[in-house]
């Protein structure tokens, strides 16, 4: 048997670990989001405006 | 054609496999040392993954918050890993017996030279019931046609548990023996022992009423009986009126019209040929002879099937009459015993044989066990044997053809039956812990009754998704980056594992019936636990009429279940209701959707109607 026919047998296999790795990466990216939403959620500062700070003492 | 042949042929009712009487078996799987290799070192990294994975969940994964969940589920995956274990095992490695000439003495094949040589003289037994006798008389006709190199005296016998007339008809018409008895008892396994009674043939070729035996069945398995200690040879069922069914694009092309067949035509021309109504039954037994049963020749432990199986007279007869010396002594004890406390004295050696004289009355010589799975019996008592350490062997050729069940109905017999004989002799005899067998037999039976009990855990993750959809309760601590850093490897690994374990075969339809077929396995369970008898209905051989969704409503009911607990988790997202998470929401919609297409291939079974009734 050639490979070409093994691995056509045997592709439910294959798609299925696609899938898998496909599904698995893109919740992967999804916890991540999460993760650094609720990262920035708890410092504040990431969630007000960026305004330049005055050095003390200047007019 | 001659006159009387068409006369003949037009007198012979046509079956719905006549059509079919053309094909061919495909050849065993090519055995290839390269693949067998990457399988090799794939199964251990899989197993290694596996064990890493199974070791993280039970310290540091299981949500403690929804213990009542969380333990059953990671205790079922713990299982479904040792099943795993137990499967890469059996699938380690292929080596098949080398097939030998076939002999022409009786000599060739005993280890003393017998009183004297003669001719090797076989018995075929085909069994049946209430199957119709032009069925039978096809399965006669091939047993008719065998041929053998060397002068040999083969008897055919129609065993006739129906007790007609017109079988026996058929039997005459043939010029083979007919043989039948006034009872049923012990069914099939009865059936074979009045037979075995009444002939004297070395070895027994076993049929049932549909089996075809191809001309070569002879010639090429009774040459493993050189070995003086093989006690059977079971070769591969093949059933050879499995629907074809259509290619996608011809299907599509038939049901949308050119766009359909261009469709089609582009995913197969990515995914290969795709055959829809294809073995809707997931009949095709090549995996479990090709592969499971292939590879347990290195472990001696491929186990008798019944049909199209040939043992050696003088094994079969030494392990039961063993078996029966046993029971009797066992049984004589008691009656001692008893026979002691009713005359009042120590039992003395009158007493002694008249308690042997009555345990001998009551016991029976049961050649084939009375079992519904008399088959695997037979080779459990054949393996079990200290004394002798006899063998069995898959021989890797098909040798004859057989129908497959046509409707839903028959295969939910059949399987039950499979399932309810499996686990009966695990609860009840079970020789994984019996003495007798090598380390690498018992593991093997285990393996079978492991399968069957996979039912069990099988249950928990159809239902472990649509938990977290309903209530937004995790299993897992969180459906995290290391939770995947855990599961993805593990899980792509064995997919790629076995696509190599079992190379040049389709795993798809046997996994997912396997996963489908819960309620059959539970079913059998529960009888066995409950000590109800598993009955041996005949398989039926035609097909059965009717409405057939009575028998999927579990399959239905997960399907339903989990569409629905989909919807409800997606609302409960999008209003803040409820613990539920994106990611949470996304994992256990996908694990959903996968146990959705498990269950469809049962439902399309139970829908299912050949051609000729559309």
């Amino acid at each position: 048997m050639n490979w070409r026919t093994g691995l056509r047998k045997g592709r439910s296999h294959i798609i299925f670990a696609v899938a898998l790795a496909v599904a698995g990466l893109f919740l992967i990216r999804l916890d991540d989001e999460e993760l650094a939403a609720r990262q920035c959620l708890k410092a504040q500062p990431c969630a007000q405006p960026q305004v330049p700070q005055r050095p003390e003492g200047q007019p | 054609m001659s006159e009387a042949a068409m006369t003949e042929s037009a007198a012979r009712p046509a079956f719905y496999f006549s059509k079919f009487e053309d094909r061919r078996p495909p050849d065993p799987l090519p055995v290839s040392r390269p693949v067998e290799l990457v399988w090799q070192v794939l199964a251990v990294l899989n197993l290694s993954l596996g064990a890493w994975y199974i070791g993280w969940r039970w310290t540091s994964s299981i949500n403690w918050d929804a213990a009542w969940f969380a333990i059953p589920l990671v205790l079922a995956e713990t299982c479904a890993w040792f099943g795993l274990v137990l499967f890469t095992l059996n699938l380690w490695k292929t080596r098949d017996y080398p097939l030998r000439d076939a002999p022409g003495l009786l000599s060739e094949c005993t280890a003393e030279p017998p009183h004297t040589d003669r001719a090797l003289s076989v018995d075929v037994f085909i069994a049946t019931y209430n199957e119709e006798e032009e069925l039978v008389r096809l399965s006669i006709r091939d047993a008719k046609a065998m041929r053998y190199p060397h002068p040999i005296d083969v008897t055919i016998h129609v065993l006739d548990d129906g007790r007609r007339a017109t079988m026996r008809q058929v039997a005459d018409e043939e010029g083979v023996n007919y043989i039948t008895r006034d009872n049923n008892q012990g069914f099939k396994a009865g059936n074979l022992r009045n037979a075995m009674e009444q002939t004297r043939g070395d070895f027994i070729v076993i049929c049932d009423a549909d089996t075809r035996t191809l001309p070569t069945l002879m010639e090429r398995t009774l040459g493993y009986f050189r070995d003086p200690d093989v006690a059977f040879v079971q070769t591969p069922q093949w059933f050879y009126d499995l629907p074809e069914g259509e290619r996608l694009c011809d299907w599509l092309g038939r049901k949308v019209g050119k766009p359909g067949r261009w469709f089609g035509g582009a995913v197969e021309a990515v995914f290969g040929e795709i055959r829809v109504g294809e073995d809707p039954f997931v009949n095709d037994p090549a995996m479990f002879y090709d592969v499971i049963q292939r590879r347990r020749n290195p472990w001696n432990a491929a186990f008798c099937c019944g049909a199209a199986s040939i043992h050696r007279r003088e094994a079969v007869m030494f392990v039961a009459l063993k078996a029966y010396a046993s029971a009797i002594l066992g049984a004589s004890e008691d009656k001692r015993f008893r026979i002691t406390r009713l005359i009042g004295k120590k039992a003395d050696p009158g007493a002694q044989a008249l308690a042997l004289w009555q345990a001998a009355q009551t016991e029976e010589l049961t050649p084939y066990k009375f079992h519904v799975s008399e088959d695997i019996y037979t080779s459990i008592v054949l393996h079990q044997d200290k004394s002798r350490r006899w063998k069995s062997v898959l021989h890797p050729w098909v040798e004859s053809k057989m129908l497959s069940p046509q409707d839903l109905l028959t295969w939910t017999i059949q399987r039950f039956k499979y399932a309810g004989g499996s686990l009966d002799i695990l609860f009840h005899d079970n020789p994984v812990t019996a003495p007798g067998m090598s380390l690498g037999q018992r593991l093997m039976y285990l393996t079978t009754f492991w399968s069957y009990l996979g039912a069990v855990w099988n249950c928990l993750f159809l239902i472990a998704p649509l938990i977290y959809l309903v209530f937004g309760v995790t299993p897992v601590s969180a459906y995290s980056r290391d939770f995947f850093a855990h599961a993805l490897p593990f899980l792509i690994v064995n997919e790629i594992a076995f696509m190599f374990g079992t190379w040049g075969l389709s795993g798809y339809k046997g996994k997912v019936s396997y996963l489908a077929s819960f309620p059959i396995s539970l079913r059998a369970l529960w009888a066995v636990l409950n000590k109800q008898k598993i009955k041996f209905p005949v398989t039926p051989k035609e097909r059965q009429t009717g409405n057939f969704l009575h028998l999927v409503y579990p399959q239905m009911a997960i399907m339903a279940a989990t569409v629905l607990a989909f919807g409800w988790a997606a609302l409960a997202l999008g209003l803040g209701i409820g613990h539920y998470t994106l990611g949470g929401l996304v994992a256990n919609g996908l694990w959903g959707l996968n146990n959705i297409l498990a269950m469809s291939i049962m439902v399309r079974a139970a829908l299912w109607q050949p051609e000729n009734e559309q």
